[in-house]
């Protein structure tokens, strides 16, 4: 009877190890810090982003690789009033190759520029799609990435563009 | 059979605590893996904004040749004064270039930078390069009289990974001083350029020819080969509003020092390089230096391509003279300099100048010392590391009007080796 009652004890004792460190190992995981490391990566990209944006507009990168487009999507925007149809699928294979040779090699991106146009009558500004720059194809996802938004004025040549207002949604990340 | 029972029970019991304990250990270790991978990005991200956003101190430590590695207290390579982010001093630049031909008088090496930057146990590689690199590789040669002068470049633009650029706006624009031999001195009598553009192929290559340019020039009966000539090419490459430049000295023979430093208006050059006092009309010249970036653009704006006084820090026996002001501070600050350098200042040099050309002779023979005020940079204190873990940063800049790109590298030292 005695010896019954010990490997009770023995039971209960195994059980309630096994209870304890089934909590402990839960609460672990709970305790456990988020992975900091992505969390920097991501605040830098989103640093590496504006730059880039901000290098390309010094330099009137925008006014000579978008400038025909631009005054073309301004022309049809005052003519119609209306945002040139089915130019957000147009390919920007130009900025592509430009923001892939100027960016670290391993980074994705893509980048959908607008121009900005002012409905003063309506009061609301509106956006027509220019197309869009991206080195990745559908299927290909994004683990860690940072989106930055940039407004830009064109003050460089072509002339013919110089006042025009873009706005350029540049997405930039890591691949999975 | 009870006993048995106890014993395997407790040796469950015992398997299970160290496995626990072992977890419980383990834990932690993970945790703090992700806090030292953060803690390398934390380290690289502080490095390089102080490196691109502060100017140091004292702030114009890239012009006061008084400031050495030594007594520089805080490092950084912004420009002082500037409203705008990632603008880069061209002067704290080029106290970090060391060219292979010539060791820089007033390096700042990697041991001391790795001091100044607070990354003493940590491996780093600072890399500054233009966004578009010209190479300018000559293919044919001109000889006239006992000159012969590279013709023909092929050119390569490429980007910082070492990519061709295809379609970039090359324009090459040819100078040629020509002066007249005197006792002691040259006299300039013209000034020429001839320009020529192209634009690169796929791989990024285009080739420049002034051959036919040349062969007009020197048909001219008052370019006799008696003269002097002092040539050199600067070629401008642009790219989708990026813009980069490069010179060359295109009559130097292969053995010849034709680089050297500009450093405040002090110029340093190698000492087998002969001064040669050159006079335009009245005044003391010495040097030709780019004046505006428009020049390259538009090489018929060659008016930019000023003459400018040159003085020599040594008198006629070769030693270093200390009547000079401007000499005798430079002969105080840097006494090895005095032995080792051919030391001279210019009078006044143009802030958005990308080059100096001066006139020198080189074992007899008139020759243009290039003096690239935009280096490209590549400081390592491991060089050859391979390090298990690594942070590598990069930030788009400008040095004058030119974009850069500055890349840090930083690993733990502990880690770096190969």
């Amino acid at each position: 009877m005695t010896a019954r009652r010990g490997q009770v004890r023995v039971v209960e004792a195994v059980l309630a190890v096994f209870m304890v460190v089934a909590v402990i190992l839960l609460l672990m995981q709970f305790t456990r810090p988020l992975r900091s490391v992505y969390i920097r990566e991501t605040s830098d990209l989103r640093r590496l982003g504006y730059n880039l944006l901000n290098s390309m507009a010094e330099n009137n990168v925008y006014e000579k690789v978008l400038g025909d487009l631009i005054y073309e999507a301004s022309r049809r925007f005052s003519a119609s009033g209306k945002c040139p149809e089915g130019w957000e699928g147009n390919r920007l294979d130009d900025l592509a190759f430009f923001a892939s040779t100027v960016l670290p090699q391993g980074l994705l991106f893509r980048m959908d520029v607008y121009t900005v146009h002012y409905d003063l009558a309506g009061g609301r500004a509106v956006l027509c799609p220019l197309g869009y720059a991206a080195n990745y194809g559908v299927g290909t996802n994004m683990t860690e990435a940072e989106p930055i938004i940039y407004t830009y004025v064109c003050t460089g040549d072509p002339d013919r563009v110089r006042g025009s207002a873009l706005l350029v949604h540049l997405t930039i990340g890591y691949s999975g | 059979m009870e006993t048995a029972l106890e014993y395997l029970a407790v040796g469950v019991l015992l398997v299970a605590i160290l496995i626990a304990a072992n977890q419980m250990l383990s834990a932690p270790a993970a945790t703090l893996d992700t806090v030292r991978q953060e803690q390398l990005y934390t380290v690289a991200e502080r490095v390089l904004d102080k490196i691109v956003l502060t100017p140091g101190y004292p702030e114009d430590w890239g012009t006061n040749i008084a400031v050495s590695a030594d007594n520089l207290q805080d490092f950084g390579l912004a420009l002082a004064g500037s409203r705008e982010p990632y603008r880069v001093d061209p002067d704290k630049v080029m106290r970090l270039a060391n060219l292979s031909t010539l060791p820089n008088p007033l390096l700042l090496n990697a041991s001391r930078l790795a001091q100044l930057l607070g990354l003493e146990g940590y491996g780093y590689r600072l890399r500054i390069v233009p966004m578009l690199k010209i190479t300018i590789t000559p293919v044919g040669y001109y000889t006239y009289g006992n000159y012969v002068f590279a013709s023909t470049f092929r050119i390569r633009v490429e980007n910082a990974q070492g990519l061709g650029v295809p379609n970039a706006d090359v324009t090459g624009m040819y100078a040629l001083v020509r002066a007249q031999p005197g006792a002691g001195e040259a006299t300039v009598e013209a000034k020429n350029v001839i320009a020529a553009s192209a634009l690169t192929d796929a791989l990024g290559e285009c080739v420049l020819d002034f051959t036919p340019s040349l062969q007009q020039y020197f048909s001219d009966p008052r370019n006799k080969p008696d003269k002097w000539f002092f040539t050199f090419l600067i070629v401008r490459a642009e790219w989708r509003g990026f813009v980069s430049v490069a010179g060359y000295a295109t009559n130097a023979r292969g053995d010849a020092p034709v680089e050297g430093y500009i450093i405040s208006n002090y110029v340093f050059v190698n000492r087998t390089i002969s001064p040669t006092p050159v006079k335009k009309g009245n005044k003391q010249s010495g040097a030709v230096l780019v004046k505006d970036e428009l020049l390259q653009a538009v090489p018929e704006y060659q008016e930019l391509l000023n003459f400018t006084t040159v003085v020599w820090c040594r008198d006629s026996t070769g030693r270093f003279r200390d009547d000079d002001p401007l000499c005798n501070n430079a002969g105080r600050v840097l006494p090895s300099a005095q032995q080792w350098y051919l030391v001279g200042y210019i009078r006044y040099v143009e802030p958005l100048a990308s080059h100096v050309f001066i006139f020198a002779q080189f074992r007899g023979g008139p020759v243009a010392i290039v003096v690239n005020r935009v280096p490209s940079i590549d400081v390592s204190n491991g060089r050859g590391a391979a390090p298990a873990n690594a942070v590598r940063l990069t930030r788009m800049c400008t040095v004058y009007n030119y974009p850069f790109l500055v890349e840090l590298t930083v690993w733990r030292w502990v880690e770096g080796f190969p």
